[in-house]
């Protein structure tokens, strides 16, 4: 039955089991992403770079089949070579861009959220915004602009492009957790807001965040597609999954293997972060039940919740 | 908490419907759709650079003379439109045109040489400030010798001011409607002497036409014509498969074999004047060296190309200019020929090859960059190390004017479809649009003396010699011819597509 | 509360004026001759020099800039280089297909992602929920251009249910805003699911289920505030991107809106549009975000007390 009360047992029931997840299922998308990384460091022991970059016109857009298992691109190249090798600089990019969007947008949030009122929270969430409305495609032009047509550009860009959101979620979620008890109480005892913020707000935070950031990966290659006609990034031939992804678009109905092979790929990677991270989430959160439990016992009996609503 | 979203949704539907305003139209009798890739810019001749522009234009205005397009022969010339006779003085240096008579402008002024004289002063008037300027750079002054009798006096001999009447930015304006109105209202309140006049006009949505009823030249079948902008190439042809529009222009060639595999529909096939190239930069070496250019151009199978890249949406080209443009010539294609190439590069003294740059646009010419990147390769087959610069489109334009840039050879095409503007555009030494750098001296002596002559036959045999010298000199390497798809409706007839990528449905109808 | 909006809505003006100064400068020095790409090929090199000038290109710097805030402050925000009509005209055309979609698509969202986000957090752990995760793991994944491509083809090509493109009337709007939807409400469910999970765990939701209270009225009251603030964040953060960044389902289904103008404006330098759509946009999205604390603070009271 699904009620709430189900899933509040469920979560709290302690045990060896509930504490390292329903059976190793969520760990095993671990190792997916674990393949994709490997692939990305091993790609010269898995294909020569010369078959993801050899042009050959005859075998153009050859859909999968013996020899070939991924078919091959527009220009007769191997997709899986391509595949491949474009698995280094999108994964590359791509983490620098969002994991460093990511980092400043948290820390901005979470400590504009704990400010929350404040001359900083206002000055900073009144930027953030601006920034995000900004159209991406001119954000990039500028960027290329003042950093050159380069890989480190496209890094740039995708940083900017995710950090407003990050930013935003992250204060979002400092506010809802700040009026919390143990915070309140940290607050009280007089702890640094760097504390704080690390000890007590990042944890809890991180339920909401986890789940975004793993899409945002997805989301920075759909950005690195779509920046691709700036000439950022690595300049052709070199693969790459978000240019494979825009050129796939004009072949979708005759040859969609040109769309499926990346886009299964990038589809598969986030479902494996996703799922990882749910996995992560859980089994802190039932620890975390417990650990609620034990840290404030004088809080336990009687409380009715922290609001009025 | 449960109301929030109940409002939430009544106001995000009343936002929808009240922002959608006139709600869905009703269609009238004899209407004809368009869809184009993209929105009409402005409607005023002297101003009007884009396709969808002057297709409008060419059914709202009326020229001294209109391009005619003759699939068997693959030519184009102009034909009268407005003119009724026309006498060239010995000297090449008078010309005087006669006017049909009883025309009148949509808003009931009759069109006479009073209002010719006016629409091409406008083009030269510095304070119009019209782009168009060069078209007719040579004229002195403009005389009127009657209500219909018009007098040109150009400074040198210009024998190609025939043909260059009949772009689509000498269209004649009513003088009344455009002196009244600013500068940029005239282009969005167009008064031309046309089949049909601007009904409404919002913009990114549609530009509508309505009869003319002052028009007295042939009626056209279709009350209404209706432009559609649709940027998304695969949008236009879900549009036209659902019946939302009689004509897509711009069908990608992916889905050609989809539409033609449906009885309701069919594509047409439109060699356009539209060639693709690499410039090579004559101020680098060794693009200076013939030997060098022709290898490459050697080296390069099109046919390949067209077939497997541009998927059928392009023609090897036969010489300088494509099918379509005015004196052309057809010399046989450059044969692929790898190994012929790299003995020509040996003997320029390149046994290993050279590297160099090559620039690309991105999201211009359709599959620009794939283009790109097949030649590289084919480059590299016979030793030339291309490293590819992609370009967004913006900048690109400001780069490759710079003489001193960096690329080797850089990807452009010319889509001009009269010789002279052309050829001299390109190839004439230190014309300031030459961006390749580019100077023959024989070239610049045919192009001079063909503009001078008045004789059909010697100008002929003039352009001949100038495409067979650029054909052999090789300033560029030549690439590709376009060819535009455009989808239309069975039932549809009579609808003219020309070369220079215009439509035309003066003598369209439907079932 | 009052006091914390007033402060954001001065310091808004006063962070849009730098915001849209600096991208005046910055357009400025990126590579690209306004006058060269209006003008369009077959343009004489002296008549394309006519035409900067007459765009009033050639002018110091200052006083460009001068003239264009002044006619900010006046309602007039100059006239587009490239159609001439009006760029206070050309926004007011494009801001309201703009807004409509995004408002319909965000609310739908929304509606759809915290409603699912909450009952995936409820089953969490079990196979439906990994089910509902991957799904929208994956539809967060897929391009917009792949989703609105095939929903414009079955639903608008084959189907007929729906116009292919263009907007004159909310039909037009449907399969736009249901692409939107499949990407945006993908991730909303993601997010909502998340905070939902975390405040289940809580002695709090413990506590009210302990004292018997139904499991429609726990979410409802209990839950639902704490994952609406993060929900709110987003939504509010994904509403003021969209406004201008939703080109590829506006270019996909032709609707004029302003991320299609933004990215015209872009490709041909077309800087007193790109400026108006600019400080439009950072307005739009700076005012939404305020009014999302307003509705973040109306839905958990405890924000109202904002620290000093």
């Amino acid at each position: 039955m699904v009620t709430v009360e189900a899933a509040v047992n469920r979560r709290t029931r302690g045990g060896t089991l509930a504490r390292f997840g329903a059976g190793l299922g969520g760990w095993a998308w671990g190792l997916v992403v674990l393949v994709y990384l490997g692939a990305a460091v091993m790609a010269p022991l898995l294909a020569p770079y010369e078959q993801a970059v050899r042009v050959d016109l005859r075998r153009a857009l050859e859909p999968p089949g013996p020899g070939e298992w991924l078919g091959r691109d527009e220009l007769g190249r191997s997709m899986a070579a391509r595949l491949i090798w474009g698995a280094r600089s999108t994964l590359t990019v791509v983490t620098l861009g969002v994991g460093a969007g990511g980092v400043v947008g948290v820390a901005l949030g979470m400590v504009s959220g704990l400010h929350h009122g404040g001359r900083f929270d206002a000055a900073a969430t009144t930027l953030v915004d601006a920034i995000l409305a900004l159209p991406r495609l001119l954000v990039a032009l500028l960027v290329v602009g003042l950093v050159g047509q380069s890989t480190q550009a496209l890094v740039v860009a995708v940083g900017v492009a995710s950090f407003p959101s990050f930013a935003r979620l992250a204060r979002g979620a400092t506010l809802a957790v700040r009026q919390r008890e143990f915070i309140v109480a940290a607050v009280a005892l007089g702890a640094t807001s760097v504390r704080i913020l690390i000890r007590h707000v990042l944890p809890n935070v991180l339920d909401v965040l986890l789940p975004y950031t793993s899409l945002s990966l997805s989301t920075g290659i759909l950005v690195v597609a779509a920046l691709g006609f700036l000439g950022l990034g690595p300049p052709p031939p070199a693969p790459e999954w978000g240019s494979m992804l825009s050129s796939a678009r004009s072949y979708l109905w005759e040859h969609p293997h040109l769309l499926v092979v990346p886009g299964c790929a990038v589809a598969v990677l986030t479902v494996s972060l996703s799922l990882l991270s749910d996995q992560f989430a859980g089994t802190r959160s039932r620890g975390k039940a417990v650990w609620i439990r034990l840290a404030k016992p004088e809080t336990n009996s009687g409380r009715r919740g922290g609001t009025d609503a | 908490m449960r109301k929030w979203w109940i409002w939430g949704t009544v106001v995000a539907v009343l936002v929808g419907l009240g922002v959608s305003g006139a709600g869905w139209p009703a269609p009238a009798p004899r209407v004809l759709r368009v869809a184009e890739a993209t929105d009409v810019v402005t409607l005023d001749p002297a101003f009007a650079a884009d396709r969808p522009s002057h297709s409008v234009i060419g059914h709202i205005y009326e020229r001294l003379m209109r391009y005619e397009y003759d699939p068997r022969s693959g030519g184009i010339r102009p034909v009268p439109e407005l003119l009724r006779r026309l006498e060239v003085s010995a000297d090449g240096r008078t010309w005087t045109f006669w006017i049909q008579p009883g025309r009148v402008f949509s808003d009931g002024n009759p069109v006479d040489a009073v209002a010719v004289k006016y629409s091409l002063e406008r083009i030269l008037a510095p304070a119009i400030g019209s782009p168009y300027r060069p078209l007719l750079e040579p004229v002195q002054r403009i005389e009127v010798g009657g209500p219909d009798q018009l007098r040109i006096f150009t400074r040198e001999p210009y024998s190609s001011l025939g043909e260059n009447l009949a772009a689509y930015q000498t269209a004649v304006v009513s003088p009344r409607a455009a002196g009244r109105l600013p500068l940029r209202e005239f282009g969005r309140r167009p008064v031309g002497s046309g089949p049909y006049v601007l009904d409404e006009w919002l913009p990114g949505q549609q530009v509508v036409l309505a009869r003319n009823p002052e028009f007295s030249g042939r009626r056209p079948w279709a009350d209404r014509i209706v432009f559609r902008p649709i940027p998304e190439a695969a949008a236009r042809v879900v549009a036209l498969e659902a019946g939302d529009v009689d004509v897509a222009m711009r069908v990608p060639a992916e889905a050609v074999r989809r539409l033609e595999g449906r009885a309701e529909f069919e594509v047409l096939r439109v060699p356009t004047t539209f060639q693709i190239s690499f410039e090579f930069n004559h101020r680098r070496k060794p693009f200076d060296d013939p030997r060098v250019r022709r290898a490459l151009n050697l080296a390069v199978d099109r046919r390949a190309i067209v077939e497997r890249v541009l998927l059928g949406a392009g023609k090897v080209p036969t010489g300088p200019a494509p099918e379509g443009v005015t004196y052309r010539v057809a010399l046989g294609e450059y044969r692929y020929d790898p190994e012929e190439a790299r003995r020509l590069l040996a003997e320029a003294g390149y046994p290993q090859g050279f590297s160099t740059v090559l620039w690309t646009p991105a999201a211009r010419y359709g599959k620009d960059r794939e283009v790109a990147q097949a030649v590289q390769a084919y480059l590299g087959e016979v030793g030339v190390r291309a490293e590819i610069r992609v370009w967004e489109w913006g900048a690109y334009v400001s780069a490759i004017a710079r003489p001193e840039k960096e690329a080797g050879l850089y990807l452009l095409g010319v889509s001009i479809p009269t010789a002279d503007w052309r050829f001299y555009r390109n190839f004439r030494s230190d014309a300031p649009t030459n961006y390749s750098g580019y100077r023959s001296p024989e070239v610049d002596r045919l192009l001079d003396e063909a503009r001078a002559t008045t004789q059909e036959a010697r100008k002929q045999e003039l352009y001949a010699r100038v495409q067979r010298v650029l054909w052999s000199d090789a300033p560029y390497l030549f690439l590709y011819d376009q060819v535009l798809l455009v989808g239309v409706r069975r039932g549809v007839s009579g609808v003219k597509v020309l070369p220079i990528e215009t439509v035309e449905l003066h003598a369209a109808r439907a079932q | 509360m009052f006091r914390f909006v007033v402060r954001r809505l001065v310091l808004a003006t006063a962070l849009v004026c730098v915001v849209v100064v600096l991208v005046f400068f910055a357009l400025r020095v990126v590579p690209g001759d306004p006058a060269r790409l209006v003008a369009g090929e077959g343009a004489g090199e002296q008549e394309v020099r006519a035409v900067r000038g007459a765009m009033g290109l050639d002018d110091p710097l200052p006083v460009q800039l001068v003239r264009f805030l002044a006619g900010v402050v006046a309602g007039d925000l100059g006239t587009s280089l490239r159609s001439g009509r009006a760029v206070r005209e050309e926004i007011a055309r494009a801001f309201p297909v703009s807004l409509s979609l995004v408002a319909s698509g965000m609310f739908l969202s929304g509606a759809v992602g915290v409603t699912g986000g909450m009952l995936a957090a409820v089953v969490a752990g079990s196979r439906s929920d990994r089910l509902l995760t991957g799904a929208a793991a994956v539809a967060a994944s897929v391009p917009a251009f792949l989703t609105g491509t095939l929903l414009l083809v079955w639903f608008a090509g084959k189907l007929r249910w729906f116009p292919a493109g263009g907007f004159q009337s909310v039909w037009h709007l449907a399969l736009p805003v249901a692409t939107l939807v499949v990407s945006e409400g993908a991730v909303i469910l993601r997010v909502a699911r998340g905070a939902a999970a975390e405040v289940v765990c809580s002695e709090y939701v413990r506590t009210a289920v302990a004292k018997g209270l139904g499991s429609v009225r726990v979410l409802s009251r209990h839950v639902l505030p704490n994952v609406l603030v993060p929900v709110l964040a987003l939504w509010v953060a994904d509403f003021g991107r969209l406004l201008g960044g939703a080109v590829v389902i506006e270019s996909l289904f032709a609707l004029p809106g302003m991320g299609y103008l933004a990215v015209e404006a872009v490709r041909y330098r077309d800087y007193p549009l790109l400026q108006g759509v600019v400080l439009t946009l950072c307005a739009s999205a700076v005012m939404a975000g305020a009014v999302g604390d307003l509705v973040a603070g109306l839905v958990d009271p405890r924000l109202q007390r904002g620290d000093g």
